[in-house]
């Protein structure tokens, strides 16, 4: 996967991270073009024989995505269950997809080739997914998200990705699996706005951490550089 | 002037020179060299320090050290290709290739590497891609999560980054399940077992005898790969599985004990009799069952069966047909 250079995400990706009373803000904007790389080629070539004889249109299942009781409620007075589905379903290539998004952005420290798609949930609706992060950032951060940020940062997303025409695919590891959790987090999120005609994913992910963590080990001279 | 005996000057040698003569030796005993055996063939040497450079060139690394028995033994440890003519290109490489030797089978995770020593993390990769190319570490997946982590090339990965992949009986390029493999492994294990039941008694008493009837999964293990009937593939849990099996088909008894479950061969308590078998004793139409009648013994498919079996082929059958079946 290949990341496209985005000065707008970039100035969003500086404001995402914000320095709260008792918690940091860490997220990230990345927009990647589903264009393989000749190292994405090898790893495709190996998740493809990693399960027994899957081809690349094979489906499988994915988990449910996070507050789907909230969803439900609210949408059973209006369209009742699609007949026949109790759990969504993705192709082998959009899986390969996203957990290559994983990889390129969390380079070097973590590798999900070996996720399963379990792991991964498909959206409702975009309102759904602007609803929960919305929530969580508004409650966190306050005004400063409400009236100057959220703003911006949808109708960036939008200029980007065009978020109407997207599928949107989430990312629910286990707790102890989660690199969120590897900080200490109090929450994390992991989106993945998917447009199939342009082909591109926009990566957007999230996290509260607590302040007086001490994340690593090493003096603060380190820490500093490696945070460059 | 000069006394009959002589006494054997023993020299204190020059440090390098005398790890050279241990080295030597050792190399030239693969099979361990042990105190005593120094001596003989090295009267001349100091054991007190020979013991002293010994264990030194064993934290060094040089040699290794392993029990037999109540003796110590010394070998020589054969250094990888690799590490013979080990040439870092900076300080860098050197720093990160001795944290991840520290970290052993269980290896280390990029990040926390990156903060130990305190290395910026473009410079971090190109160190760890020349180290890899040297054939002096190596990648290992999956670890904790989703964690990259690194470990020495030619240290065995611990059992937690072996992937399960189900057992000998999964076939591994379909999937699919052999239920041939189980069947064969059981037949083998029971077989072990009962080898072990059936030993002479060596008088040492009841409790003693039926302690020693009972075997480890682990001793089964080694039994089994030794025969070469399992490969390294078969962890001590499948054979744990395999023993399992024969419990709840009653050829087994497994006993809980303080260091994991043991196994012993199950002994019928008596020889089943024929007529212990009948059929008739759970039958749930026992009071209907009358000669000529539309139950009856002569139309019982139970009961033809019951006599074909080879428990009865001794009776006389007979005349039970014509007796009324007891209730």
């Amino acid at each position: 996967m290949k990341l496209l250079t985005n000065p707008s995400f970039d100035n969003l990706n500086f404001k995402l991270s914000m320095e709260l009373v008792d918690s940091k803000i860490d997220g990230k904007l990345e927009s990647y073009s589903c264009k393989l790389t000749s190292h994405n080629k090898v790893l495709w070539k190996r998740f493809n024989k990693c399960e027994f004889g899957h081809s690349s249109c094979d489906l499988q299942y994915l988990g449910y995505p996070r507050n789907f009781g909230e969803f439900s409620n609210a949408t059973s007075k209006s369209a009742p269950p699609k007949e026949g589905t109790l759990c969504d379903m993705i192709d082998r290539k959009t899986l390969f997809y996203l957990i290559a998004t994983l990889n390129a952005s969390f380079y070097p420290d973590y590798d999900f080739s070996f996720s399963s798609s379990e792991d991964f949930s498909r959206e409702p609706s975009l309102e759904f997914v602007m609803n929960q992060v919305d929530k969580l950032l508004g409650t966190t951060c306050g005004a400063a998200y409400v009236h100057k940020l959220r703003e911006e940062m949808w109708s960036t997303m939008d200029k980007e990705i065009s978020l109407k025409d997207c599928q949107i695919y989430s990312f629910n590891p286990p707790t102890d699996e989660d690199p969120a959790s590897d900080d200490g987090a109090f929450w994390g999120f992991y989106y993945f706005f998917y447009n199939h005609t342009l082909k591109r994913i926009v990566f957007f992910t999230c996290k509260s951490v607590p302040t007086l963590y001490d994340s690593g080990l090493g003096d603060t001279l380190s820490l500093s550089e490696s945070y460059e | 002037m000069t006394s009959s005996s002589f006494v054997v000057k023993k020299e204190k040698l020059d440090p390098s020179e005398l790890d050279k003569i241990l080295l030597d030796f050792c190399k030239a005993h693969p099979e361990g060299v042990s105190g005593p055996l120094l001596k003989s063939s090295h009267p001349d040497l100091d054991l007190k320090q020979c013991t002293i450079r010994l264990q030194k060139l064993v934290s060094e690394g040089k040699l290794a050290i392993f029990k037999k028995g109540a003796t110590n033994l010394f070998k020589y440890k054969e250094l990888s290709a690799a590490q013979k003519n080990v040439k870092f290109e900076n300080e860098i490489e050197k720093a990160i290739y001795d944290v991840i030797a520290d970290s052993g089978k269980i290896g280390i995770w990029i990040k926390d590497l990156r903060e130990s020593i305190g290395v910026a993390q473009q410079q971090c990769i190109t160190a760890l891609k020349s180290l890899k190319a040297k054939e002096l570490v190596k990648e290992v997946f999956p670890g904790t999560g989703h964690k990259r982590m690194w470990m020495l090339y030619d240290i065995e990965p611990d059992q937690q980054y072996i992937a399960d992949k189900g057992g000998p009986w999964v076939n591994e390029s379909t999937g699919e399940f052999e239920p041939d493999v189980g069947e064969k492994l059981m037949n083998l294990t029971l077989a072990y077992l009962k080898k072990q039941f059936n030993r002479p008694s060596d008088n040492s008493g009841l409790f003693a005898e039926r302690k020693r009837h009972y075997l480890t999964p682990a001793e089964i293990h080694k039994f089994l790969e030794e025969k070469k009937i399992i490969d390294a593939k078969t962890t001590v849990e499948h054979v744990e599985t395999v023993c399992d099996n024969l419990v709840f088909e009653r050829s087994v008894v497994k006993k809980v004990s303080s260091n994991g479950p043991v196994y012993r061969f199950a002994k019928a308590m008596m020889e089943s009799s024929g007529f212990s078998s009948v059929p008739c004793g759970f039958c749930p139409l026992t009071e209907e069952c009358r000669v000529d009648a539309v139950v009856s013994p002569q139309s019982c498919e139970y009961y033809s069966k019951w006599k074909e079996t080879a428990e009865t082929a001794d009776m006389l059958v007979e005349p039970l047909k014509s007796v009324r079946p007891l209730v």
